[in-house]
């Protein structure tokens, strides 16, 4: 964060608080009502916010720095279970930086599409890594198990199981991409709208 | 001015203690590594222990219990027409008891350090300025909670998402982040005019403790000792 100004830092701090109310107030509900996929909304609703904060601020770090705020302000929220949250929200804004500093770091549509797709991935990997690190390698064995039964429930042939985690992963991939390309217009809007105020 | 038993870095001491217990601990030892939690709770932070009454908690370690009677393990019992592993239920226990440590150690942490005093470790790590980015987030909550449900309210009286909600959704999301940007540069131009730099920041105090420094060189020598057990 060397050589950052203070406005480039109190950018960082508003997307990091928004990501952070995000976090707590819808996070918090759709959690709560245990609703499928809750974990891809709200992915794809932080990288949306962290890409956007790029468009701004586009240095290196800057989508981690974002991520730390958010997941510091997620850890002080009312809740008993904080630690899977805070994984995610650190693990998303972790690889958004490494997908933005493999496509150059430009905050292009490209470059901010690659780093949505990469954050929102993560959210599809984890339930079996957070609670893989909660409970041990014995998780890995259950969801192995599980997958197996639901198959045989849902009379599913048991090698279509590959090709419905692949069609999963394909889902997380095009939603975080389309989330990156949204930052990307969302982000010329806001520029655009702050002018005309400003002007 | 009588200081407290334990400062941050004692808290994150006690809180990397547990995680690596559980880490070194599995199989039947995770029980120690639970009791270790549960020691560090009930002599540091006895608020963590609060985390009992929380449902969420028990309906995973119910689900922890339940999947490894059913998963893991070959069945040798009978619960109705539903056949059960005894070993699995005992590897199901083992995870659960290892999730409860790390669960009430995370609790601790979150209950007895502040944001700022993370921030402040952070800060000693090399994020320079993550303190002052925290401390304008956290300022910045009320603002946006109440500019978020202005706009909520005003498009609710404009018809709320029953027309044209791709429309709505954007516009709401435009407003409040451009309100909470020209909040921002509000707060840059106070921060500036005020003197602050990154420069010239200094990290955020952290609380210092009585017990820190043996406290943590007696969890370096336990954690030393599990490591050479396992």
């Amino acid at each position: 964060m060397k050589g950052w100004s203070t406005r480039e830092l109190v950018t960082l701090a508003v997307f990091g608080a928004l990501w952070g109310v995000a976090e707590m107030t819808l996070g918090a509900v759709l959690h709560a009502l245990r609703l499928p996929f809750a974990g891809l909304v709200m992915s794809g609703l932080g990288v949306l916010i962290v890409l956007t904060g790029y468009r701004f601020v586009p240095r290196r770090g800057a989508v981690l720095t974002i991520g730390l705020v958010s997941a510091l302000l997620k850890a002080f929220s009312l809740g008993s279970i904080v630690l899977s949250p805070m994984l995610a929200i650190l693990a998303e804004a972790l690889l958004a930086e490494l997908g933005l500093a493999l496509a150059g770091g430009q905050p292009r549509r490209g470059p901010l599409a690659l780093a949505g797709a990469l954050a929102v991935l993560w959210s599809f990997f984890h339930p079996f890594v957070g609670q893989g690190l909660l409970a041990g390698r014995g998780m890995v064995e259950v969801y192995r198990r599980t997958l197996e039964a639901g198959a045989r429930l849902l009379h599913l042939d048991p090698h279509a199981v590959p090709i419905i985690v692949l069609a999963l992963i394909v889902l997380h991939l095009a939603v975080g991409a389309t989330a990156g390309i949204l930052a990307c217009s969302l982000g010329r809007q806001l520029s655009r709208r702050l002018q005309v105020e400003g002007a | 001015m009588s200081r407290e038993r334990l400062g941050t870095t004692g808290q994150l001491g006690c809180f990397l203690a547990v995680l690596l217990a559980a880490v070194l601990l599995g199989g039947v030892r995770a029980g120690i590594a639970l009791a270790f939690s549960l020691g560090l709770a009930l002599l540091f932070y006895p608020s963590a222990l609060r985390i009992g009454r929380s449902r969420t908690l028990w309906t995973f370690v119910v689900m922890l219990l339940a999947s490894g009677a059913l998963w893991l393990g070959p069945a040798d019992a009978r619960v109705g027409p539903i056949a059960v592993s005894s070993q699995g239920l005992a590897a199901g226990l083992w995870m659960a008891l290892r999730a409860l440590a790390i669960l009430i150690a995370t609790r601790g942490l979150a209950a007895s350090t502040s944001p700022g005093e993370l921030a402040g470790l952070l800060e000693r790590l090399g994020l320079r300025g993550l303190g002052f980015t925290l401390g304008v987030a956290v300022n910045l909550l009320p603002a946006l909670e109440r500019s978020s449900c202005r706009t909520w309210d005003t498009l609710r009286m404009r018809g709320g998402l029953r027309h044209r909600r791709r429309l709505t959704l954007r516009l709401a999301t435009l407003t409040v982040m451009s309100n909470a940007l020209r909040r921002a540069d509000e707060i840059a131009i106070a921060a500036e005019a005020r003197g602050f730099g990154l420069q010239r920041a200094r990290a955020l105090p952290l609380r210092r403790g009585r017990l820190d420094g043996p406290v943590i060189a007696s969890l370096a020598v336990l954690v030393a000792l599990l490591a050479a057990w396992r």
